[in-house]
């Protein structure tokens, strides 16, 4: 999956066709990301909406021809998605542990297919949103991002071995859930 | 089952790349919405800092007055000044005149018909007078102005003679008439100059200029002046003065307007920093402008390049592609030197020795040096170093600067100053850390003036 660069000077200098080829390319590309950061659907799209609108300014300051898109394209979508954290951080803690939506859709349409034990990517991706949101932060940072402790350190304002601490307690957390789990989807089969 | 970290880490790397959500074209147009509307250009943007500079520039010429030539009389035009439309023998033949100087008694009387070439005048407001007794009947003064001929102030000249009198002028090329007599370098046939030591009879004299330092060209036009009558001539007294011989320069610059030189060393807050704690980049200027330097009130203005020594400014982009295995991609991108040119425009306050000054300082990016380094599973595969990009960083800016100036001596000050980036340099989205929003920066300079 490549992006060419004519299509990214076409969005830089403002190509309607252009931006909407860029966007359902991003969308599939950046979407997962976003997901991984949010509870629900609607504000994982209007996080990507807001990277996506940072990605079209900053490309005029970029060299189209040598850019990695992919990596630039999530680097500036990850960068969007802590800064909202960041903003949010006080309400984000006040509704910690509650059921959101996507996690009610998510067991109303997944109840069924417990029983073959085959967790679904979304299955698991849910998990995230069930620790608390700081440590799910810098899981999804380190483990699947990339990031290492220095960087979410600067990131989240916080040291590194903050960070660490957050990364093994979000590891504690998920295995006890993936064991619960496991567990339930025995109990069913029997 | 227990669950080891890898096997948590794997889990959910596998899971993430496997979430997938439908596109629907009602989402590109929520996103529409949010988008700029298309621009015509950046024309609009380019006028209105052509417009400034071009305001600037303006100005900045209000401030450099040309050195004004000083009031010259007839005689004293002549000693090796060579004012601008004064024919090169009209010079040589005053300098006779002044070798030889004649008695009070002595009389020039010029023909009945004097045929005298004019030419525009190329000096502005400047007045000539013929001769310097104020008492004397024949005092005469030609005020020239600009674009009047030297036939035309003749011709004003003229009602205010005494009936009795004669003159042919020809400012300023009038010791034409002297240098007829004493020098050789009016032999040509066309000038027909007589003088006698004691008295002139009337007759025919025809004053031409040089052809070669004519400069009026075609413009010239003839003026004759008929049945004058003698003319008594006033002769000069005082001696020559030594400095009246040598060449005149043309001094560009009055007293207290320079043009200057200035280095200048500081250190300024870095756009960014990996840590809580604030970095410093150090950075080197040279600059030269224009300075008006009086006591009180003056103003400079000035073109500086500096270059800028970051030590956190980096991008680094990272990609993991899941398949068989995990591939890390990693590029840094490292600026390691900021290019700027300033375009510094201030006013001062000078007391004494003290000077105070204040202003603002477009700044332009104009390049950077940078290194890039690309490397996969944390193997360094490519190592670069660039010239000119400037990915990441905006390129104008805006610094209101403070400064303090210590003259040390006619040319030299030493100074330092305050300055503050209002425009931040750097896209914050596309670099991790602390931005600094409004970076600071110091400098200590060294000024000099190319004049005393």
């Amino acid at each position: 999956m490549h992006m060419d660069s004519n299509i990214l000077k076409a969005c830089a200098s403002n190509d309607r066709k252009a931006q909407k080829q860029l966007y359902e390319y991003c969308f599939k590309m950046l979407m997962p990301t976003c997901l991984r950061y949010h509870a629900n659907e609607e504000d994982a799209r209007s996080s990507l909406n807001m990277a996506f609108l940072k990605i079209i300014n900053s490309l005029a300051t970029v060299d189209a021809e040598t850019l990695n898109f992919n990596a630039w394209a999530k680097r500036i979508t990850t960068n969007t998605l802590i800064d909202e954290y960041r903003k949010n951080k006080n309400y984000l803690s006040h509704v910690q542990g509650k059921e959101t939506e996507r996690e009610l859709d998510f067991f109303s349409e997944n109840t069924q297919n417990e029983a073959e034990s085959d967790f679904g990517c979304e299955m698991i991706m849910a998990m995230l949103t069930q620790i608390p949101d700081i440590s799910a932060k810098v899981f999804n940072l380190y483990v699947i991002d990339g990031y290492n402790h220095k960087e979410i350190a600067d990131l989240l304002d916080m040291s590194e071995g903050t960070s660490k601490w957050h990364l093994s307690t979000a590891r504690k957390l998920l295995r006890e859930k993936l064991e619960k789990m496991n567990a339930n989807a025995q109990k069913m089969v029997i | 089952m227990n669950w080891s970290d890898d096997e948590i880490d794997k889990l959910f790397q596998e899971s993430s790349s496997q979430l997938n959500v439908p596109y629907q074209e009602s989402f590109w147009e929520e996103m529409e919405t949010l988008l700029p509307a298309p621009q015509k250009s950046r024309r609009g943007i380019a006028w209105i800092w052509g417009g400034f500079m071009a305001c600037i520039l303006l100005i900045g010429t209000l401030f450099i007055p040309f050195k004004k030539i000083d009031t010259p009389s007839l005689g004293r035009v002549t000693a090796g000044k060579q004012l601008p439309g004064t024919p090169v023998h009209a010079m040589q033949a005053s300098a006779v005149q002044h070798a030889v100087p004649l008695t009070e008694t002595q009389v020039e009387s010029t023909s009945e018909k004097a045929t005298v070439p004019t030419k525009p005048v190329h000096v502005a407001a400047t007045t000539f007078t013929t001769l310097q007794d104020a008492t004397s009947p024949l005092n005469m003064t030609v005020s020239t102005q600009p674009g009047q001929t030297s036939g035309q102030r003749l011709q004003a000249a003229r009602p205010a003679l005494a009936p009795n009198t004669a003159v042919a002028l020809a400012a300023p090329a009038t010791p034409d008439f002297v240098a007829a007599t004493e020098s050789s370098v009016h032999e040509a046939e066309n000038t027909a100059v007589s003088r006698e030591p004691q008295s002139v009879a009337p007759e025919t004299a025809t004053a031409t200029t040089d052809p070669v330092t004519d400069i009026s060209g075609s413009e010239s036009a003839a003026t004759t002046v008929d049945n004058l009558p003698a003319l008594p001539l006033r002769t000069f007294r005082e001696p020559i003065a030594q400095t009246d011989l040598l060449p005149t320069t043309f001094d560009l610059l009055e007293r207290n307007r320079h043009l200057y030189i200035q280095l200048g060393a500081g250190i300024a807050q870095s756009y960014i920093s990996g840590t809580n704690h604030s970095s410093m980049m150090p950075t080197v200027a040279f600059g030269a402008g224009y300075l008006y330097d009086p006591k009180g009130w003056g103003f400079s203005a000035g073109l500086n390049f500096q270059s800028a020594f970051p030590a956190n400014l980096e991008i680094t982009q990272r990609s993991q592609i899941y398949g068989f295995g995990v591939t890390t991609y990693q590029q840094n991108l490292r600026y390691t030197q900021l290019y700027t040119v300033e375009l510094p425009l201030n006013i001062q306050y000078r007391k004494g020795r003290h000077i105070f000054s204040a202003g603002l300082a477009p700044t332009f990016l104009a390049g950077t040096l940078m290194n890039l380094s690309r490397s996969e599973n944390d193997e360094e595969q490519e190592n670069l170093w660039y010239l000119g990009k400037k990915e990441g960083l905006k390129s104008w800016g805006l610094k209101p600067t403070l400064a303090y100036q210590l003259k040390v001596g006619k040319t030299t000050m030493i100074g330092m100053q305050l300055n503050l980036q209002t425009v931040s340099q750097i896209d914050p989205q596309q670099f991790s850390g602390k931005h600094t929003a409004l970076p600071l920066s110091g400098q200590i300079t060294i000024r000099r003036t190319l004049s005393k």
